[in-house]
């Protein structure tokens, strides 16, 4: 099913890029990661329910590798991030954790092709037990509070994509896991 | 060596599809991507704040390229040197194009246009743009991209005073650590985690400093992969080999004394916030150039020639 959606969304990216006949030479063949990373990249954003916003692609940035607590040396282009400066060494294991994933150990998360849930610490009990279920639900998944403001309790993120929602549940999970997760960038 | 940069206040972005923007690109509207109750509506976002610097470099496109910003500072004055790579809207790189570049604050444009050299010589099917800029002030900077006086992008840059950089800069004194070795791996698990192994460990650096030039790299190939960092330490050994000079030491040390978890006595005494780092040291003990992030064959073959003629 995931190889039908990455086709369909390479002829959409190919037809894109038709469309507006660059014709640049400087485009090269070679790419920094999986070659349907770029797809990935290139895909629609899912649409909005009744729980959560449309799906947004976020300013891609790259980075290195941070060691130990060491801050990123610039901002990361979106709360909570999606890209950018991570964490050097062992990548998290999937799970849901009790205290904050510092943010360049979730990048560096993303960066494998993990898919993030990032909750407003004040979030009802209630729906803190039902999100820490869901990495036993979809694959992959790490499931963490974060500390800075964000404008809706919940979010999903994976690399270059964020999705904010009120409520969430596995199904949405999911959907947001299979269209944007699961691409190792890690080249 | 001092405290690293603090960081700004995060941005808020609402983003937009790349496909979205190639759209947007070819004059057809995008597709929504917020409900009408959009609670992030009239807020700055990402994409916003990138316009607002092509326009302060006199770009009137939308940004739809990704410039990719591989060092972790760029420092003011002579030494500023800012490598990077450049992702087209479809996520692949975009080499040796015509590339110019600005530097903007603020709203203002502080440098630019300036051509950036691409070097693609002995770092395999990749590449890196370098633009040497002289900055007088620090802070965080936007770096402006445009390709073929089309396209271009915008990404973000930390800007230091060599007096504050997070490691030790051009014209300071390298301190006098202890690097493992073939003799005495110390902690490491893995002298060294290159396939094959590099030879450049046979001496620790505090044997030698002082006594001669020396190239120091501190990079871990295993647990560093990109097309920034993996070549590092391959790049150094193969300089090391170029320009044959019997006078100058070349070492390499790990990251990691273990799987990816320790960071080694060496990294924590120069308190690296990141790596890889390559530094060229010369006989005095007086750092020469630095390399923050990826090294470029050409430009370390040059450090090391401005340490001394050969004996």
């Amino acid at each position: 099913m995931r190889g039908v959606t990455h086709a369909l969304l390479g002829v959409a990216l190919a037809l894109a890029l038709t469309a507006c006949d660059r014709g640049d030479s400087a485009y090269d063949d070679g790419v920094y990661g999986p070659a349907d990373a770029s797809e990935i990249m290139a895909a629609s954003p899912l649409p909005a329910t009744d729980d959560c916003l449309a799906a947004e692609r976020q300013t891609l940035q790259e980075g290195g590798h941070l060691l130990g607590d060491a801050a990123p040396p610039v901002p990361y282009s979106s709360v909570p991030p999606t890209s950018g400066w991570h964490a050097s060494g062992i990548a998290p294991t999937p799970g849901t954790y009790g205290e904050p994933l510092p943010e360049p150990a979730l990048v560096l998360w993303l960066e494998t092709g993990g898919v993030g849930v990032t909750y407003t610490p004040g979030l009802p009990e209630a729906q803190v037990r039902a999100l820490s279920l869901l990495p036993g639900q979809v694959e992959r998944t790490v499931v963490t509070p974060y500390e800075q403001a964000m404008p809706t309790p919940v979010a999903m993120v994976a690399w270059g994509w964020l999705q904010r929602c009120e409520t969430l549940d596995a199904a949405a999970l999911q959907a947001f896991a299979d269209a944007y997760g699961y691409q190792d960038r890690s080249d | 060596m001092s405290t690293p940069i603090s960081r700004r206040s995060l941005l808020r972005t609402g983003g937009g599809t790349t496909l979205a923007l190639l759209l947007a690109a070819c004059g057809t509207d995008p597709a929504p991507t917020a409900t009408p109750s959009d609670p992030f509506e009239g807020l700055a976002d990402g994409q916003s704040l990138a316009t607002q610097a092509l326009q302060t470099a006199g770009i009137d496109v939308a940004a739809t390229l990704t410039p990719i910003v591989a060092t972790f500072e760029v420092l003011t004055g002579e030494h500023g040197r800012v490598p990077f790579g450049v992702l087209g809207p479809d996520q692949r790189p975009i080499l040796d194009a015509d590339v110019q570049v600005w530097v903007v604050r603020d709203g203002e444009l502080i440098e630019g246009p300036i051509s950036p050299r691409f070097y693609g010589e002995g770092l395999g099917d990749r590449g890196v743009y370098i633009a040497d800029v002289q900055l007088d002030t620090a802070g965080f900077h936007d770096l402006v991209v445009q390709v073929d006086g089309d396209a271009a992008g915008q990404a973000a840059l930390a800007v230091v005073d060599p007096a504050d950089s997070t490691t030790y800069p051009p014209g300071s004194t390298f301190p006098n650590v202890v690097t493992p070795t073939t003799a005495d791996p110390g902690k490491l698990e893995t002298l060294c985690t290159q396939d094959p192994p590099c030879t450049m460990h046979d001496v620790s650096l505090d044997a030698v400093l002082g006594t001669g030039a020396i190239v120091l790299s501190i990079a871990t190939p295993q647990f560093c992969q990109t097309a920034v960092c993996g070549p590092v330490v391959s790049v150094v050994e193969g300089v090391r080999d170029d320009v044959a000079r019997e006078d100058v030491t070349f070492i390499h040390a790990e990251v990691y004394n273990d799987a990816g978890v320790t960071t080694t006595d060496a990294v924590n005494e120069l308190g690296l916030p990141s790596e890889p780092w390559t530094w060229v040291i010369g006989p005095d003990g007086v750092v020469v150039d630095r390399f923050d992030g990826p090294v470029v064959p050409e430009l370390l073959a040059d450090a090391i020639g401005r340490t001394g003629p050969s004996s």
